[in-house]
């Protein structure tokens, strides 16, 4: 039996023993004895117990956390293990989906399943410890005890406390995004339960969706009408009445539903505090609250204005001015029902249907405390639009990496109108056997191109043999679902995890913002910090030049394979998944001694 | 009053087809052979005709669904207009089905069991010059309608 510690940036195949990221060996480290760490408070630092049978059959492993101590004590109750399950990807068995040691059903065994892997060798604990913002600062130790069918291990682990103090806010929004309701078709209870938009079961389960993510950095994001416009029940409050006569008949279950995120309430316990939810998706699009039927008349104009007057009011009246109210256009005309892509356009004269929209509500919801937003998601043509009226009406931004790239000029453009600006990509999670530092670059990626936030797209979306072989080998997936292990919840996945501890060096990085135009640089010095561990000589590594297309109408751009050329290489390419380490401590040195001159000097490079 | 509410479906079709503008179906789209793209003129007349048809008797929960031929194939057919949900196929090209093409070819309404308990029911659809220029689905008993 081989028992041994590693950090949380390297993953081990089950069936073989050997790491994950296969070509990325440089910076893989066994601990055998002692581990230690750096971090800043208020910070989840992680790492992994693997117990390596070498072929026997281990029925019962036990871990024991000591307290830590140091200037003050860090209780072992800080401590949280998951039971790592594994996927098969293209024949390698690689840990994704946790399992919370000890309230499931499933024990941390080896094999964990005598049917599907039979041939375990390697079983895995993934183990978060938090270090509070009230911990003083200082050198702390401590002792993990892991104990193996009576063979035991004892590990010491050490964590240098430094002064700095992760903001609890996200800087930087690590969005997780879904369609309703794409959750309930994973819990056979709740699918089976034909009132679940009523009895509060569904209310239930998603707000366990929606708590996980405030965990991990992240924020749910669910949006609650279908490409035909027709709007999920409960995602919109019950109307009645048409023309000047509509208004709304009842929020009783729209409050019931979302409440509790607006308020913050459903946050209460929360390590990252009791604040309401960042983002939030309305119900309006061409379809909903006035019938597509009456596009163009002043009675469609009537029916949204009145409904969207119903909804700034109601918002005041209930105190929700915290969190960012987002009125997205989802409609593509592929579908057939409507005739504009207005999501991604993509032909110019689709501008005709966001024109005519905005005609629509302009004016409704720009004077009041509650922070309703127009938000527009551009790839093909945010080159044509980031810097005209566009940009003026739509004050937040999803834009896709690939054309992004080629616009750093449009970052203080859109910083300057105080919108809000976020990218996505198709691959930006990729699939379980993808390096973990490629979901870690995606979050430096946020901070070096001056960017709020990255969206992920259809996390819930595992597919029915998630167990095995989640949908796209896990191209999307960040939850699971607990059901097959008596839990009925979702579980966290190891990316999501690695989503967090990313966006905390992440949003540690932002705190140099407004230090780099005057006073000591601080911005310019994380900059250049992140560069040296990228291996990059200036920010120009993390844009391209724009293509000699890039004037012509996206629907005559050649996507084929040389398209490759024009988009940002992979910043994960080449270097180590360490640098999640190394930077990660650099950052926090720079914040402690707000110069980069000393950290230079030692700087570990990860390639 | 009520009276609208024993239309059956023939009757309902009747009705609605007398709205659908065939001369803006047929020029519904801007390049026949492209990409999906639509004269947004064109399609909002025929999507508004839909969605009214599909509520002339509401306790026929009927979807409705304007089919066109490819002219480049006429074997292949497309959802070109959906009124509340997507037909069963989904949204995308495909073959055409024997009902379908026979409409195309004879002018007759046909009607297509799905089994349990859902029934496409198909009826031509003429421009001015009395061509016809697509093909109307009103589908019956759908529980979950098909939408994404």
């Amino acid at each position: 039996m081989n028992i041994y510690l590693i950090k949380d940036y390297y993953r081990i195949e089950c069936m073989t023993g050997d790491i994950v990221e296969k070509g990325y060996e440089k910076g893989f480290k066994k601990f055998d004895k002692r581990i230690d760490f750096t971090s800043a408070k208020n910070q989840f630092i992680s790492f992994q117990v693997i117990v390596d049978s070498q072929g026997r059959k281990v029925n019962k492993i036990s871990v024991e956390f000591s307290d830590l101590s140091g200037p003050s004590t860090i209780p072992g109750s800080e401590y949280k293990a998951y039971i790592e399950w594994y996927h098969n990807i293209n024949g390698s068995y690689i840990p994704d989906m946790l399992v919370p040691l000890g309230e499931t059903e499933l024990e941390f065994r080896i094999p964990l399943s005598e049917k599907y892997l039979l041939n375990q060798r390697v079983g895995a604990l993934w183990v978060d410890l938090f270090i509070d913002r009230e911990v003083e600062p200082g050198q702390y130790n401590g002792t993990i005890t892991v104990n193996a069918d009576g063979e035991e291990k004892r590990f010491e682990i050490g964590v240098d406390v430094r002064n700095v103090t992760v903001p609890t806010k996200s800087r930087i929004i690590a969005d997780l995004n879904n369609y309703a309701d794409s959750i309930s078709r994973y819990y056979p209870k709740v699918r089976a339960n034909k009132n679940r938009y009523n009895d509060g079961s569904f209310f239930a389960l998603e707000s366990e969706h929606v708590k996980l993510a405030r965990e991990h950095r992240s924020v749910f994001h669910n949006l609650g009408y279908k490409h035909s416009g027709t709007v999920v029940d409960s995602f919109a409050p019950e109307i009645e009445g048409e023309g000047k006569d509509i208004r709304i008949k009842s929020w009783e279950r729209y409050d019931r539903h979302f409440g509790p995120y607006l308020d913050g309430s459903v946050f209460k316990g929360s390590r990252r505090g009791q604040y309401p939810i960042e983002f939030l998706y309305l119900p309006f699009n061409m379809g909903w609250p006035s019938s597509y039927e009456k596009w163009g008349s002043k009675g469609y104009k009537t029916e949204n204005r009145r409904i969207i007057s119903e909804f700034v009011r109601h918002f005041e009246e209930k105190g929700w001015t915290q969190t960012y109210l987002e009125f997205l256009l989802n409609h593509k005309k592929e579908y057939r029902f409507f005739p504009y892509t207005i999501d991604e356009i993509w032909y110019e004269h689709d501008e005709e249907g966001l024109e005519a929209y905005y005609d629509v509500i302009r004016g409704t919801f720009e004077d009041t405390r509650a922070k309703f937003i127009f938000r527009i998601d551009s790839s093909n043509h945010y080159g044509n639009h980031f810097n005209t009226k566009y940009s003026d009406w739509c004050k937040m931004w999803v834009v896709g990496t690939g054309m992004f790239c080629w616009f750093p000029e449009s970052v203080p453009v859109m910083k300057e109108k105080g919108n809000i600006l976020w990218i996505y990509g198709g691959g930006m999670l990729g699939e379980i056997g993808k390096p973990l530092h490629a979901n870690f670059s995606v979050a430096i990626t946020c901070f070096m191109t001056g960017v709020d936030g990255y969206c992920l797209w259809n996390t819930t979306h595992c597919g029915d043999n998630y167990l095995v072989t989640p949908h796209g080998n896990g191209s999307v997936t960040v939850y699971y679902p607990g059901v097959e292990f008596g839990y009925d919840g979702p579980l966290p996945s190891l990316r999501l995890k690695v989503i967090r501890n990313s966006n905390q060096t992440a949003d540690l990085l932002k705190l140099t913002c407004g230090f780099d135009d005057e006073g000591p640089g601080l911005k310019r010095d994380a900059e250049r910090l992140v560069n040296m561990h990228y291996g990059y000589k200036d920010m120009s590594s993390w844009w391209r030049e724009k293509p000699p297309f890039v004037n012509e109408p996206p629907r005559y751009w050649d996507f084929g394979p040389n398209f490759r050329q024009y988009v940002v290489r992979p910043h994960y390419l080449d270097k180590s998944p360490a640098i999640i380490e190394n930077l990660g401590r650099d950052v926090i040195k720079l914040l402690e001694t707000g110069s980069i001159r000393d950290i230079a000097k030692g700087i570990e490079l990860a390639f | 009053m009520s009276d609208y509410r024993i239309l059956d479906i023939d009757n309902v079709a009747r009705i609605g087809l007398m709205y659908i503008d065939g001369d803006k179906l047929e020029n519904i789209l801007v390049e026949k052979l492209g990409h999906t793209d639509y004269v947004f003129e064109n399609f909002n007349a025929v999507k508004s005709s839909v969605i009214k048809l599909e509520k002339i008797n509401p306790d026929l929960n009927l979807i409705a669904v304007i089919w066109q031929r490819r002219i480049d194939n006429e074997d292949v057919v497309f959802p070109v207009v959906c009124g509340r949900a997507l037909p069963v196929e989904g949204h995308g090209r495909r073959w055409i089905n024997q009902h379908m093409r026979e409409v195309f070819e004879t002018g007759q309404k046909r009607v297509y069991d799905r089994g349990n308990g859902v029934v496409s029911y198909y009826y031509p659809i003429k421009n001015s010059d009395a061509e016809i220029v697509g093909v109307l689905e009103l589908i019956s008993g759908v529980i979950v309608p098909n939408d994404i």
